[in-house]
């Protein structure tokens, strides 16, 4: 912006006219002004003037450089630099132009990285909340059960207690192994309607048939046995297991919530829930399926080989047992567990219906889906393989989803 | 101890065949002028002295660290003072001057 370059003459002629003073008179205040701001400045070492700035000697200490012709490296010896500060209504009217000019804010974009971040730990949070009311919700239900029960916590701690160190298998074969027996004992009084009658019933013969099933059973199962005449004090014993265990399990959940999900959400619910007292309802929903001791003899359910064949062949889903709409408080799992007796069998219905469900966890009330009628060697309660399959499937399907399955 | 502005105008009316007000008026419309022909893109040449200039800025976009906001600063004008040759080597010449 050189454009044009006044001087002091041109600055003592508009002085002149503006003033009525002659322009030599105005020559000689402008030279002597800055004759005046001269020797104040070196005099002072800066000069301060009203509505033009502040004019001031700065000290530069030496330092070091390269010349970029050669590379060579010098110094630059310390000197003194004038430097000058416009006043602030010098600066206001030379920015006259630009002055309706403010700053604008283009955009309030923040980092991405940080934004999805922030997302996924309010997700995570979410989740495990979720969680941890469902668990807590499951305790409830668990205590309001207990009272009317009698043998029902000597099967529950041992399988939670075996929950947190991962053994599914060795947990399921103890599981089917008393069961067996059970159901050898309680055939006679599967004709009972309701669970709770069911569960009784049950718990007692169970309690009989402890003892011959006890060879497999862990210690913490023998010692609540011993227990058992306490009914009160093993009572508040197991509600502080259960509590211990939820405490330990929320963190785990929160850390490996895709990959232990099954070990640490689907087991507690399926053998806390499940195994024992809703056996009967299986024989029931299927009284064409006769259960493990006449299974050789059926045409239906192969041995155990071939039922490991049965997992393996890819799964129809042709026959339909039943159809159920879904409503506000519907679950896949706690349809699993009506008509096959084990919540985890919820994968079938789900891959029976994948065309009316997107997402196994978000499924809108109203929609109707189709229970299939599953080869028995499927959802043998008693063959751990089935259990362990079906786990599999559940993990792949939760990690598909990236969602854990709601139950 | 740096000059004040009545110091500057008193010694002026001492030099001067002006008087205190009229010094006070002469350098109010002086700077005036400057400012508005500054603000018209014009420099000033004070011989001996240095010289005013105008600078253009160009806008630019600033963000915000803390909260990554992107402004956009608009362009503005600036006075710059550019000594000249003889009082900068008078000035490096000079002892060293701290404040």
């Amino acid at each position: 912006m050189k454009t044009d370059k006044l001087t002091i003459a041109d600055i003592a002629t508009y002085l002149a006219q503006k003033k009525g003073i002659t322009k030599k008179a105005a020559t000689t205040f402008l030279q002597q002004l800055t004759t005046t701001f001269d020797e104040a400045l070196f005099r002072d070492g800066d000069l301060k003037v009203k509505s033009l700035g502040n004019f001031s000697i700065e000290w530069h200490a030496s330092r070091m450089s390269v010349n970029v012709q050669t590379g060579e490296k010098y110094e630059i010896a310390g000197h003194n630099k004038i430097s000058f500060i416009p006043d602030k209504p010098m600066r206001e009217v030379v920015n006259k132009p630009f002055e309706h000019l403010v700053p604008v804010i283009v955009d309030a974009k923040s980092a991405p990285g940080n934004d999805t971040w922030v997302e996924d730990e309010e997700l995570r949070l979410d989740r495990f909340s979720k969680q941890a009311q469902e668990i807590l919700g499951i305790i409830d239900d668990l205590q309001n059960i207990q009272p009317k029960e009698k043998a029902e916590p000597t099967t529950t701690p041992v399988f939670s207690t075996n929950e947190p160190v991962n053994e599914p298998e060795p947990v399921q074969q103890d599981a089917s192994a008393t069961t067996q027996e059970i159901e050898q004992v309680s055939e006679p009084v599967t004709t009972a309607e309701t669970i709770a009658t069911n569960n009784i019933v049950e718990e007692k013969h169970e309690e009989e048939t402890l003892p011959p099933s006890f060879s497999e059973e862990t210690v913490i199962k023998e010692q609540m046995a011993k227990n058992m005449p306490a009914k009160n004090s093993k009572w508040i014993a197991l509600s502080i297991v259960l509590a211990v265990i939820v405490v330990i399990s929320i963190p785990i959940y929160y850390y490996f919530f895709i990959v232990n999900h099954v070990d640490n959400v689907a087991s507690p619910t399926t053998t806390l829930g499940s195994s024992t007292p809703t056996q009967p309802q299986t024989l029931n929903a299927t009284p064409s399926q006769p259960v493990k001791p006449p299974l050789t003899a059926t045409q239906v359910t192969p041995k155990q080989p071939e039922k490991t064949d049965v997992l393996t062949q890819p799964r129809t889903y042709k026959e339909k047992l039943a159809t159920e709409t879904f409503t506000v408080g519907s679950r896949l799992t706690l349809m699993a567990l009506k008509y096959y007796g084990n919540k985890l069998f919820w994968v079938y219905i789900y891959e029976a219906n994948k065309d009316k469900i997107a997402n196994p966890d978000i499924i809108t009330a109203g929609t109707r889906i189709m229970i299939p009628k599953l080869n028995p060697g499927l959802i043998d309660l008693h063959n751990p393989q089935c259990l362990v399959q079906a786990k599999a499937l559940q993990t792949a399907y939760t990690k598909q989803k990236n969602i854990k399955h709601t139950k | 101890m740096a000059m004040t502005h009545k110091e500057l105008i008193t010694d002026l009316s001492s030099k001067l065949p002006f008087s205190e007000n009229e010094i006070t008026d002469l350098l109010d419309t002086t700077f005036a002028k400057m400012a508005e022909e500054m603000s018209m893109g014009h420099s000033i040449y004070f011989q001996g002295f240095g010289t005013f200039e105008p600078h253009r800025k160009e806008e630019r976009l600033t963000i915000n660290p803390r909260n990554q906001i992107r402004t956009l600063i608009p362009p503005k004008q600036v006075v710059v003072f550019k000594p000249t040759q003889s009082l900068k080597d008078k000035a490096k010449e000079a002892h060293r001057y701290e404040n």
